[in-house]
């Protein structure tokens, strides 16, 4: 039996990246957008980001664009198989939160 | 006003490298170069910067770790210099928290790389010892009189 890596759960780092490379953004903008959609709670530092970028160009979740004229930095982008990863991951989120939500109700009645 | 302290840290010893150019950058005394046991520090605003070192898998001049430095550098760092493998990085407090690694696993994959560098110095230093054991030992058998 082969298990497709897309069934993997993903840590909070990638799951949060993949989200945010829904619109082409460099380094510096994902750890920004990240610590805001978080309000704050996760921080990626600079070479944790760096590394798990790498990593995900690898496995074609994200791609690097093209660099334009203007500027050096780097700009990275969710590819097909990347969102497929992200609602994939999204649904076994929910699943977590509604067993979680049934049985601790049930367990209050 | 820029002075060179000399000091001697062990590759082992990289947190406590770390901590003392911190206690170092939080009296004034901030690090803009490095060479080997040599460290330059120029006086300025007690902690302004905070600073942070990595061994990184290759030199500071290939293509990969040149990526590497640009992306740190992009995030509001600077390059402050380089010995061996070994990158230093300082950023400024007023740009906010500064960490080169944030989750358990790229934290645990430096020290890998570190007690890897560790374990090659310590196979080195002791072909080094046995060699000179043996020199010394091969000196004692055909020195004159004996």
């Amino acid at each position: 039996m082969t298990q497709s890596l897309e069934n993997i759960a993903l840590t909070e780092a990638v799951y949060y990246i993949l989200l945010t490379l829904h619109q082409p953004l460099h380094g510096y903008g994902i750890m920004q957008e990240i610590e805001q959609l978080s309000e704050g709670r996760v921080r990626l530092a600079a070479g944790t980001l760096y590394g798990a970028l790498s990593t995900l160009v690898e496995k074609g979740w994200i791609k690097a664009l093209p660099g334009q004229k203007h500027s050096r930095k780097k700009e990275y982008m969710i590819t097909p198989v990347g969102r497929r990863v992200v609602a994939n991951e999204l649904e076994r989120l929910r699943e977590l939160v509604a067993n979680g939500e049934s049985i601790i109700e049930e367990a209050a009645r | 006003m820029k002075f060179t302290v000399h000091k001697v840290f062990f590759a082992w010893d990289f947190e406590k490298e770390e901590k003392w150019l911190n206690e170092m950058a939080a009296k004034g005394m901030h690090l803009t170069d490095v060479g080997f046991c040599r460290y330059v520090f120029e006086e300025g605003t007690p902690g302004e910067y905070q600073y942070h070192l990595e061994w990184l898998p290759q030199l500071p001049t290939h293509p990969e770790s040149l990526a590497y430095i640009r992306f740190i550098e992009e995030t509001g760092a600077e390059h402050v210099g380089s010995l061996k493998k070994w990158v230093y990085f300082r950023k400024r407090m007023t740009e906010g928290a500064f960490d080169l690694f944030s989750d358990l696993d790229s934290r645990i994959s430096h020290f890998r790389r570190v007690a890897r560098l560790t374990g090659t110095l310590l196979v080195l230093g002791s072909a080094y010892f046995i060699a000179l054991l043996l020199h010394l030992f091969s000196l004692g058998r055909h020195a004159p009189g004996c």
